[in-house]
């Protein structure tokens, strides 16, 4: 019932709409994770004029309709952003992870990083997996 | 090369150049959207509002309107004609102008003309001026070869020949004026036979005591004592003194408006409760010095009784002594009024730790606005304010004053910022000072 109105349009607008859909995904995730870098540099600074809560919506409701659309116009299962921007983001993602542990002692912000950083290496690897 | 997420999903030339169409305007909506976020965040507008239909909601975030007084609120929003309405907010940041806004009751008569007035300060300093205070009790003060005792609020004067008996040397004296001698009313003398007054101080071993009806007192610690009175007040006794004045169980700590540390946290002492400061801004904002901390034990801190948090709406405590940048005229606030010190001397006894400095300016210095008609039934009134901003204090207070009287639902106040380079630099100075003050460690001196 929900692809139906994606169905009514002509493969090639219903690609164009995929490809712009990627590229909004891409705003989306670099506002996101450029208002995560920012709040964890000084918290309020964002979100005290765009809840985060908003963004992360609008992300999952763009990759909701990404994968709508694949389905529809029966586009590949192509890795697209996972393998161009992980490491960059599991880099961020380590650095805010840091951030938030500056009041502990450094010997232990530096355990609890590695333990999580090799908990979710493996997690990505089991998800790999076929 | 076009940049293409999406490489491997192919589409025809003519397609393909519709696709480079979208997808510039998309990243190019993208871009202005940012930058009107960024101008929203870098010229932050900062907005408070009270309604006078729930005068107790936790969303309004301006302070009771009233006349005057607190004790004379704003009830329902009915507002008399030609008297001073008073409402206050605390709005951290350099701003321009202040935009009051307030929709009228649909029912109530239109108004003819009318006033803002806004003054910036802290909210502590712009309390009504309560009598000035004479020296703080334990003061040994000396005038003319008369020595007196400040004891309960009263001057009490060693009788001749008693200074001797009691053991005090001349030294530990200070020569004042005699006109600084009037502002506490004069006691009973004090006489060698009747023993130690009240609001004598002691040091037994290494210990500091003060007696307080009969009985020995003993303060926390040294950097308590230290943080009500000086070494030289005290007179040196051995442990016999205890089979006179037996030791009260109930010890002395931090003199009221001390800021002292435990762990992490930092306090203000005020009345026997400490008020824990919420953050590193609040504590620079209010004026304090990391300098004046003193760090307290966990038996000093369990004295105490902890309230609520000091935040940026928060006034200063009873006890915190304000001083003028001009004059160095100072101000004690006690029992929502603020009391002059009238000399040094006396501001000397009050004080162990520096004052929180602001300008004399600032009680004087007022922006205005004239009311005007807006849509809808609604009044405004826009006032700059770029003159008030290098003034100390968090402080707003607006006074309105109406020709006729009405009745206004709620009331809507805008800090905003013009778009100038110099609130561009002021921006840019606070954000390195706010990611300093989160990284940087302050001197908060360690137990």
């Amino acid at each position: 019932m929900f692809h139906k109105p994606f169905q009514r349009l002509k493969p090639e607008n219903l690609i164009i709409i995929y490809k712009l859909l990627n590229d909004s995904l891409l705003l989306w995730l670099a506002l996101f994770v450029f208002a995560m870098v920012a709040e964890g540099l000084i918290p309020g600074i964002v979100s005290q004029h765009l809840e985060l809560y908003k963004i992360a919506f609008a992300m999952l409701i763009n990759i909701v309709l990404i994968r709508k659309i694949r389905e529809d116009a029966q586009i590949g299962n192509a890795d697209i952003l996972s393998k161009k921007i992980a490491w960059p983001l599991f880099f961020i993602f380590v650095l805010l992870l840091f951030n938030s542990m500056l009041k502990l002692d450094i010997y232990l912000s530096l355990f609890i990083l590695a333990a999580i950083s090799t908990t979710v290496y493996f997690i990505f690897k089991a998800f790999q997996e076929e | 090369m076009w940049f293409d997420l999406t490489e491997d999903v192919t589409l025809a030339e003519k397609d393909r150049a519709r696709y480079k169409k979208f997808q510039t305007a998309l990243y190019a909506l993208a871009f202005l959207l940012a930058a009107i976020m960024a101008v929203r965040v870098i010229f932050d507008a900062q907005n408070f509002t009270f309604s006078f239909a729930n005068p107790d909601s936790s969303k309004n975030s301006i302070a009771v309107p009233r006349y005057q007084s607190a004790d004379f609120p704003v009830e329902n929003g009915r507002i008399s004609a030609g008297r001073d309405v008073y409402f206050d907010m605390a709005a951290t940041g350099t701003f321009s102008k202040a935009v009051i806004e307030f929709p009228q009751d649909k029912d109530a008569s239109g108004i003819n003309s009318g006033s803002i007035i806004v003054k910036k300060s802290y909210q502590a300093l712009l309390y009504p001026e309560g009598d000035p205070i004479g020296f703080k009790d334990g003061s040994l003060l000396k005038n003319n070869g008369d020595y007196y005792l400040v004891s309960q609020g009263a001057l009490r004067h060693f009788d001749t020949g008693t200074i001797p008996i009691l053991g005090y040397a001349p030294e530990a004296f200070i020569e004042v004026a005699p006109e600084e001698l009037r502002f506490n009313p004069a006691g009973q003398p004090i006489r060698g036979d009747e023993g130690y007054p009240d609001n004598s101080i002691f040091k037994i071993d290494s210990d500091y005591y003060l007696l307080e009806s009969a009985q020995l007192k003993k303060f926390s610690s040294e950097q308590a004592f230290l943080s009500q009175y000086e070494p030289r007040q005290a007179l040196e006794k051995n442990t016999d003194i205890f089979s006179r004045y037996p030791l009260s169980e109930i010890p002395i700590s931090f003199s009221d408006g001390s800021l002292i540390s435990y762990g992490e946290s930092v306090y203000i002492v005020s009345d026997n409760k400490i008020l824990p400061i919420n953050n590193p801004v609040t504590f620079l904002e209010k004026g304090f010095a990391w300098e004046d901390v003193i760090a307290a034990s966990a038996d000093e801190i369990a004295l105490y009784e902890k309230t609520k948090l000091f935040t940026i709406k928060s006034v200063h405590p009873d006890g915190t002594v304000f001083a003028t940048i001009e004059n160095a005229k100072h101000y004690m606030v006690k029992d929502s009024k603020k009391h002059l010190l009238p000399s040094q001397n006396i501001a000397d006894s009050w004080l162990r730790h520096s004052p929180i400095t602001f300008s004399e300016k600032s009680l004087e210095t007022a922006s205005q606005c004239e009311i005007k008609q807006g849509f809808f039934g609604s009044y405004s009134c826009e006032i700059p304010i770029t003159s008030l901003q290098q003034l100390a204090g968090t402080n707003y207070e607006f006074i309105m004053k109406l020709d006729n009287g009405t009745k206004i639902d709620y009331l809507n106040v805008s800090f905003k910022k013009d778009i100038s380079r110099s609130n561009l630099v002021a921006f840019v100075r606070d954000i390195y000072n706010k990611i300093k003050n989160r990284y940087v460690p302050q001197a908060v001196p360690a137990p």
